[in-house]
């Protein structure tokens, strides 16, 4: 059985010619970055040829870029870094109530550190609103963190409108960008952002690394204390081959920035409209217009998506109903709550991403399975039989 | 993760749809989580000869109302109450530990439809 | 060993991966590829599965179950999620003293200085003997109900010393304090089972074990884990002590590593290891040079540690004169970077010019016979130039 892997907003296969860049670094070239020797130097010049691929990616300076263990470290060290160095001067941070939990739990951490946390809505779409953030803003405020694109709808804010009010109001800036760097063009200096979150293995490097970019000049706390590592902005010896696979990744996803936007955006498209076609009662959670080229949340009304996912799973096919990260129990997603939906569609998302390396026939494998798939749970499901029974008896009531 | 007896289930799905000639029906709810459960027997001289399901729910509370269905086939309604959750948790091979209450969902819409009946 | 032509005796700073190791990890970068935390599809099962084996083989070597072990991004995080971790949850409590030892690992030293300066902890460092021990009846008069956490390390990067982790144990346990153990150093050194039982908290690196960089654990006795205030907030996954996506690949790989540095043949090769170095010492004195052995008498050291004083010379000098034939280093890795006197050096008691003449030479379970004694020419050779140019410079 072909497996067909539509959950690359959890994580992507690692590209072979990744860990090809990475393995003479476990064998050979596998020195400590941080010794003044030929092994240490080698691994040093590897270390910071990576640092210049993922700077282009941003188009920031490489010594703006700092090796973290991923996404969620990056967040953490970026909201308490900025938290802990800047709280002489106020105490207040904004943020959106779709956020990933890394950003949310450390927000609501410092909240109860004594810190005042505002977070913004957002409208059905999944967009936030820039009076929300407008009205927000307050003299203490120190941070703005903002997603670039949301892991679960994979709807895009508008970051170059928030970063025009962050540097006008002298605020400074925060984007968790770990679903959109690598995939669509994104530029620290365009967007206006002064901190930004990159993890390695949402686009085909390897896990256990990420980066932090910090805009020149920007002071705050570390998170990590060690030694002197990464200009003394994170401590801990240099995951050197990890780092390496960032790199190349970085470059690939760079390369590869016109081909996503064109052959992942069709392929999308065609299992998105596909899907429609096939499936009645199927709707597609949040904005089309502001939305990342391989990501589609549809809920089918009536099904439960956890079951759906598992019968799919069953037959090959992975999927998502949202956020990876949590202990095993799936909670239904804050992201679709804070949309505005009810439950029972929250509960019925299905959330399909697809990466440079889907195949058509695994999209051809997903048109199959999901309709008929789709159509047993219904079959099963007591909510989508009253709603059946309901549509009818307004239909009859029309005709009478 | 699930048992290869729940996967069985959840991927062939037995006995689902509703029944037509049910002697006894039950509805469950479970108000935590919102999952949602029918139950049809038909019984004929105390013996139950069919039954069908209808569950909206996740994987787990799936499982255990198809357990269900194939548990108290054949058996007398007196028979059938002494299902259990212990017993269906057999049945199935186990659960994962966060889906355990599935299982009582099931236990309360077998005992809920057995009693639909009475007089 | 050797990589190309360079002879590798750096092997406190990292240690290259096994190839065993490797292969283990191998699937998991390209097929086996899912997310761990993807309850939802067989290939996060998978990945799951595969951390909790690795755990478990882990646990096994130190005694823990699976579910005590923490993977962290390495040893330093380890350290910080110990120690921080420690401190911001009892930031109020009565307990306001914390003891480590001055020759501590840095990150260490780094977060004591965060609990003094943020949350109001007095954090002591206790002195150490010549050659590097704690010294018992010290710690014993600085234990009294107020402290609320020791951090010892059981084997020193720079000079190898290891301590009587057993006996700093019942002292600090006799107070009530919460023992954490730095043991990033032992696996070459000691069997980590040794001192794990005397341990409350304990911490290792895939990186010095034949594992791969950017992983390692903290070990946490079962009950501490309330005591613990996490360092990354996120996803709540490791029971959200440590959110992020665990690196799967990462995670088999010290998994493998553990199998094979813990297990039945180690003693074996810690043995060889020892007589190597111990004849690599002996063919260093034997040259017509003057070298001081810096830390402990053999027995109560890392068997693959040699830090030596070339009493005259610069460590400097002789590290980038032996550049690319043989690989070294002064002190730990962590701070080379930018050239300071070692602060472990310091600790016991060597004046500033012998420290500035000390190199760490570390030997790993593949240096051979022959290593040892081209690495010991290599140096000879480079000690005579140096003396040269020493000359030179003075007439």
């Amino acid at each position: 059985m072909r497996r067909v892997y539509l959950d690359n907003n959890a994580t992507t296969r690692m590209d072979p010619r990744v860990l090809e860049a990475m393995s003479p670094h476990f064998l050979q070239d596998f020195g400590n970055a941080s010794s003044i020797h030929e092994f240490g130097q080698q691994a040093r010049e590897a270390v910071e040829t990576a640092r210049q691929a993922v700077a282009d990616l941003i188009g920031c300076l490489p010594k703006e870029i700092v090796f973290t263990s991923g996404g969620t470290e990056s967040d953490n060290t970026a909201i308490r870094g900025i938290a802990a160095g800047h709280s002489g001067k106020g105490r207040h941070l904004i943020t959106t109530t779709i956020e990933h939990p890394a950003v949310l739990r450390t927000m609501e951490r410092l909240e109860e550190e004594g810190f005042q946390v505002t977070y913004l809505p957002v409208d059905r779409q999944g967009l936030i609103r820039l009076d929300d953030l407008r009205a927000a803003v307050r003299e203490d405020t120190i941070l703005i963190s903002v997603m670039h694109a949301n892991n679960e709808t994979g709807a895009i804010q508008d970051l170059r409108a928030v970063g025009r009010l962050a540097r006008k109001k002298g605020i400074l800036f925060h984007s968790d960008a770990v679903q959109s760097a690598g995939k669509i063009p994104v530029d620290v200096n365009d967007l206006g952002v002064d901190l930004l979150t990159l993890s390695a293995h949402k686009i085909h490097g390897p896990k256990g690394v990420g980066a932090l970019y910090i805009r020149h000049g920007v002071e705050m706390k570390s998170l990590l204390l060690g030694g002197s590592h990464e200009r003394g902005r994170r401590g801990g010896t240099e995951n050197v081959p990890g780092i390496v696979g960032l790199g190349k990744a970085a470059a690939l996803a760079r390369k590869g920035l016109a081909d996503f936007d064109l052959r992942v955006r069709s392929l999308r498209d065609r299992l998105e409209t596909g899907l429609l076609e096939r499936i009645p009662q199927a709707r597609i959670n949040g904005s089309t217009l502001r939305r990342m080229p391989h990501t589609t949340n549809l809920s089918f009304r009536g099904v439960e998506g956890e079951a759906l996912l598992i019968s799919l799973d069953l037959q090959g096919i992975a999927v998502s109903t949202g956020a990876a990260c949590s202990s095993g129990s799936l909670e239904p997603s804050h992201v679709l709550k804070a949309m505005g939906f009810q439950n029972r569609r929250v509960e019925s998302a299905l959330r399909l991403s697809l990466s440079r390396m889907t195949i058509e026939e695994e999209i051809a494998t997903a048109l199959d399975v999901l309709p008929s798939t789709v159509q047993r749970m219904r079959e099963l499901s007591p909510l989508y039989r009253e709603s059946r029974n309901r549509v009818q008896r307004e239909g009859q009531r029309a005709h009478s | 993760m699930y048992s290869e007896k729940a996967r069985e289930l959840i991927r062939e799905l037995p006995n689902r749809g509703s029944l037509a000639g049910a002697t006894h029906t039950a509805r469950a709810e479970n108000p935590a989580c919102g999952d949602i459960t029918h139950l049809y027997l038909k019984l004929n001289q105390d013996v139950v000869v069919d039954s069908r399901f209808e569950t909206y729910g996740c994987p787990a509370a799936i499982a255990a109302s198809a357990a269900v269905t194939q548990m108290c086939r054949n058996l007398r309604s007196g028979e059938c109450r002494e299902i259990t959750a212990e017993s269906i948790l057999d049945y199935l091979g186990g659960l994962p530990s966060h889906k355990l209450h599935a299982v009582d969902l099931a236990v309360d819409v077998l005992r809920k439809a057995l009693r639909s009946n009475e007089p | 060993m050797r990589i190309g032509k360079t002879i590798y005796l750096d092997h406190q700073a990292t240690t290259p991966v096994d190839r065993r190791v490797l292969a283990k990890m191998h699937p998991y970068f390209i097929d086996s590829f899912g997310n761990p935390h993807s309850s939802d599809h067989s290939l996060g099962w998978e990945a799951a599965r595969a951390i909790e084996e690795a755990a478990a083989c882990i646990g096994r070597f130190i005694g823990a179950d699976y579910d005590e072990l923490t993977f962290t991004s390495g040893a330093t995080e380890s350290n910080n999620l110990a120690l921080l971790g420690l401190g911001r949850r009892a930031a109020w409590g009565e307990r306001r003293r914390i003891l480590v030892s001055a020759i501590e690992h840095k990150c260490v030293l780094a977060a004591s200085r965060i609990l003094t300066e943020q949350y109001g902890f007095t954090v002591e460092q206790l002195p150490v003997d010549p050659d590097g021990f704690v010294i018992l009846p010290v710690l014993e008069e600085a234990l009294d109900s107020d402290v609320l956490a020791v951090s010892i390390m059981a084997v020193n990067n720079e000079i190898g010393t290891i301590q009587d982790i057993k006996g700093i144990s019942e002292c600090v346990r006799s107070c009530g304090a919460i023992f954490h153990c730095d043991a990033a150093q032992t696996p070459l050194g000691i069997p980590v089972n040794s001192i794990a039982r005397h341990t409350d908290i304990l911490s290792l690196s895939a990186h010095k074990m034949y594992g791969p960089k950017g992983v390692g654990i903290l070990f946490l006795t079962r009950g501490l884990e309330n005591q613990i205030e996490p360092q990354i907030y996120g996803g709540g996954q490791q029971n959200g002590l440590r959110s992020g996506t665990v690196p799967v690949p990462l995670c088999v790989g010290m998994g493998e590593a553990a199998k094979m540095i813990f297990g039945p043949d180690a003693e074996g090769k810690r043995a060889m290891l020892r007589r190597r170095r111990d004849a690599f010492v002996e063919k260093l004195e034997e040259l017509p040079w003057p070298t001081i052995v810096n830390g402990p008498k053999a027995e109560a050291r890392h068997p693959g540690n040699a830090n030596i004083c070339f009493s005259g010379f610069s460590a400097h000098d002789i590290l980038h004169m032996l550049q690319p034939h043989l690989s070294a280093s002064t002190g730990s890795a962590c701070t080379s970077g930018i050239p300071e006197t070692s602060h472990v050096l310091n600790a016991i008691g060597l004046e500033w010019n012998k420290a500035e003449s000390s190199v760490r030479f570390s030997l790993g379970f593949g240096t051979s016979d022959e290593d040892v004694e081209d690495a010991v020419e290599l140096i000879d050779g480079v000690l005579e130039k140096l003396s040269k140019v020493d000359i030179a410079d003075r007439t």
